[in-house]
């Protein structure tokens, strides 16, 4: 069975200890919460888990496959396969919400037409339904900069969708939100991971 | 306890105080000692510039038009008319539309070049640090050398014209945008490179989507600010043989052809104000609406 290992993984910033020999497994179709006060390193594990950042020691695998050593295309193509999710969101606020979905597709299709905005009429299309799923199909050409926080979190989330990702990490997801749009965020999250053919879910949360 | 706490607190409060308002004691007298020295060492002295004063004064009162208001409005063989003073217009006015031209293809050349290098020179979204360095340094030597010593070099080797000054001011441009833009892309929010790379985005991927719609209305503001000083710069340029409106100046200056001097300086101050509105316009426009 796929599995995501992590084997005695360590992460220091200079004198500080973020990450302290973590070990543990995610199988196949796991949803995994991790939880811990502000500081804690939360954030620090799900950017190692998609190589934002090195490790100091330890290893991550996945399906046997040591992540920490991948190099260029090889990195490139295990980001695409593991989507994040930010606290902020991280759009490209001054493009309208139909490019920011597309923008998903970068890492596993990438094209020098994408650059001038150009996708193919499959991924629109594709693009287009998730919007539709997520109730953001009117707003498809506005500029995501004028959306509400809620929905803006939800562009995010079809964007990820757009990586027909194996593995869904979701850094905070609903902690800048206010609780109407957090429950309707966090029931999109769920509706959509059930139409992942494979996949994991990390999910970190404050602790309040 | 609370009464320790708060009196450690005031005193280290009055400690960082006393030592900021040292460096701020510090600096100021850092700045007057040089302001002294430089200014002994170019022999800047007050009485020199007030003797000096009444000579400009006779200067400008000879490039002044001898108009006269009754006739103001009479053709241009009438003396004390304005197109008596402007007789010369329409050779200025294809002059002034050369020199326009210069200053608008070398914007628009060192625009793309220094959009260009500005990115391998930004420290956080450089590919690499040698390419960092080298393209650093490469523009700070096409800003370093002064745009007329390129202009005499391009006269000389491509002859008087128009190109030799538009290759001069194309390489001062795109060494001073380049600076210019790549500290602009040091100051973005990387968060959404930060976003692209986790998709799996590549480098220019992370450019175009992370850092170019975040730095678009910066670069045009400095691009506009840019050409507003290339039309002064062509301008310039032109009396050492760079085309333009510029040589007709320098011409009509050592001539001392006291009324063409005033005409085409105004022309060209007019130029510059009208420039200058409507770049303001196009760059509230721009950063307001624009789709990048």
């Amino acid at each position: 069975m796929a599995s995501l290992e992590i084997n005695t993984l360590v992460k220091k910033f200079s004198e500080t200890t973020a990450i302290d020999d973590i070990s543990v497994r995610i199988l196949d179709g796991e949803m995994v919460g991790i939880i811990g006060k502000s500081g804690a390193g939360k954030s620090t594990l799900m950017r190692l888990i998609n190589r934002l950042i090195e490790p100091t020691s330890g290893s991550i695998t996945y399906n046997g496959i040591e992540i920490t050593s991948l190099k260029r295309k090889n990195l490139r193509k295990w980001r695409s396969k593991c989507a994040m999710i930010f606290q902020q969101f991280n759009l490209i606020d001054r493009l309208d919400v139909l490019t920011n979905v597309l923008s998903g597709t970068l890492g596993i299709n990438f094209k020098l037409l994408k650059l001038l905005k150009i996708y193919s009429k499959k991924e629109k299309i594709e693009a287009l339904t998730y919007l539709n799923n997520l109730d953001l199909s009117d707003k498809a050409l506005q500029r995501v900069g004028t959306l509400s926080g809620g929905q803006q979190q939800r562009v995010a989330i079809a964007r990820a969708m757009m990586q027909n990702p194996s593995i869904l990490l979701a850094d905070e997801p609903i902690s800048s939100l206010d609780p109407k749009n957090s429950k309707a965020v966090m029931d999109d999250i769920k509706r959509l991971i059930n139409k992942m053919a494979s996949w994991s879910y990390v999910t970190c949360t404050p602790l309040k | 306890m609370n009464d320790s706490l708060l009196k450690r607190h005031t005193n280290i409060y009055s400690e960082q105080l006393r030592s900021r308002r040292l460096w701020n004691v510090f600096i100021i007298l850092i700045f007057a000692v040089s302001f002294f020295i430089s200014s002994s060492i170019i022999d800047f002295n007050l009485s020199k510039i007030i003797d000096g004063f009444p000579r400009l004064g006779d200067y400008i009162i000879k490039i002044l038009p001898n108009l006269d208001a009754s006739l103001i409005f009479e053709n241009s063989k009438t003396e004390g008319s304005i197109q008596y003073w402007y007789f010369n217009f329409k050779k200025y006015a294809a002059l002034l539309y050369e020199t326009i031209n210069m200053a608008v293809l070398s914007t628009l050349m060192g625009f793309v070049f220094a959009l260009l290098f500005s990115f391998l020179s930004a420290k956080n979204i450089t590919p690499n640090i040698y390419s960092y360095y080298l393209v650093k340094r490469f523009l700070e030597f096409l800003r370093g050398v002064p745009e007329i010593i390129f202009a005499i070099l391009f006269v000389w080797a491509l002859g008087v014209g128009p190109l030799a000054g538009i290759i001069a001011i194309t390489i001062h441009t795109t060494g001073a945008l380049g600076k210019l833009f790549s500290e602009v892309h040091e100051n973005a929010d990387l968060k959404t490179c930060e976003a692209i790379r986790s998709h799996g985005g590549n480098w220019a991927s992370e450019i175009r989507y992370g850092i170019i719609p975040k730095v678009l209305p910066n670069i045009i503001s400095y691009t506009l600010l840019r050409f507003e000083i290339n039309i002064r710069a062509s301008t310039v340029i032109g009396f050492v043989g760079a085309g333009g409106i510029g040589q007709e100046l320098y011409l009509v200056i050592n001539f001392n052809y006291y009324e063409e001097v005033s005409a085409i300086i105004l022309l060209i101050i007019l130029t510059v104000i009208t420039i200058d509105i409507s770049s303001g316009r196009i760059r509230q426009k721009v950063i307001g609406e624009m789709d990048v």
